[in-house]
């Protein structure tokens, strides 16, 4: 019954590892997503004050 | 102030810490199976889940081509990617327990291979996203695959009724015929609840990278237009 054991672990750790690793790949493309956004838009805000008499 | 977000993710690794004790310390151990019976409390899980995420897929890609709004179709894609996670997880840890039960890592059981189907749709539904042209064709072409693909999903629950499997009969929800000790039966609905709301955690972080990158890609367009100004 016991030579199972490391079967058993084996399951728990992919299952675990696979959940946190997606986890922290999803969340490093969610902050680099949002750095790249930040700087678009201090972009368009800069064009935007630079470009006199543009309301939009 | 703390969020909602962190407030979930510590209630979920509250979750996880009381289905670990109550898998590993309280439940009982198996007469027959032994020790890895145990699997069951995270196996089953997560192929209901992956069943779950082809009919979420489903869902989303009819919603996105009856309405065409964008959110539902950014649903589908990241219900289609943690679909593969849970699919992925499902099929090695089926294989794991089938190795000191069958003495086998892998059968051609219907089970088992309507499992692989579903893992295999979700990688389609992938592969056509990453090389269909962008936008609402190749939204459209995905969203037929994925509504397809479902089918495949009743097939799966239903296959040890439809033909003569190795792989062990339901032991819950609907129209199961095995059944399991109470305090089994309680670990098993507390892991389900564990792998869930830990489903639908990544689900939603998935589908706000996918509204991120969306607009992304119009806030560039933007970018492009005043520049060319």
């Amino acid at each position: 019954m016991n030579t199972n054991l490391g079967y058993l672990f084996a399951i728990y750790i992919i299952t675990w590892a696979g959940f946190f690793a997606y986890v922290f790949l999803v969340s490093r493309r969610q902050r680099e997503l949002e750095r790249e956004l930040n700087q678009l838009k201090a972009m368009l805000e800069e064009r935007r004050k630079s470009t006199p008499g543009d309301g939009r | 102030m703390i969020s909602l977000r962190t407030t979930w993710l510590a209630a979920n690794a509250v979750l996880m810490a009381v289905s670990l004790w109550m898998i590993f310390l309280w439940a009982p151990t198996d007469a027959n199976l032994g020790t890895v019976q145990r699997a069951l409390y995270f196996h089953v899980p997560v192929s209901i889940i992956a069943i779950c995420a082809i009919i979420l897929v489903a869902i989303g890609s009819v919603v996105f081509l009856a309405t065409g709004r964008q959110k539902w179709d950014w649903f589908a894609y990241a219900s289609a990617e943690t679909g593969v996670l849970m699919g992925g997880l499902a099929l090695v840890t089926g294989a794991i327990w089938g190795r000191p039960i069958w003495n086998v890592w892998w059968t051609w059981d219907a089970k088992l291979t309507t499992t692989l189907i579903l893992w295999f749709i979700f990688v389609g539904y992938l592969m056509l996203r990453a090389y269909a042209p962008p936008g609402a064709q190749g939204a459209r072409l995905a969203a037929v695959v994925g509504i397809i693909g479902a089918i495949d999903a009743p097939i799966i629950y239903y296959a040890a009724d439809l033909w003569r499997t190795t792989h062990p009969q339901r032991v819950a929800g609907p129209g199961a015929e095995g059944s399991l000790e109470s305090e089994m039966a309680l670990t098993l609905v507390v892991s389900m609840i564990t792998v869930a709301s830990t489903y639908a955690y990544v689900l939603l972080e998935r589908y706000r990278v996918r509204r991120s990158e969306a607009e992304l890609i119009e806030l560039s367009q933007k970018v492009r237009a005043t520049v060319a100004a």
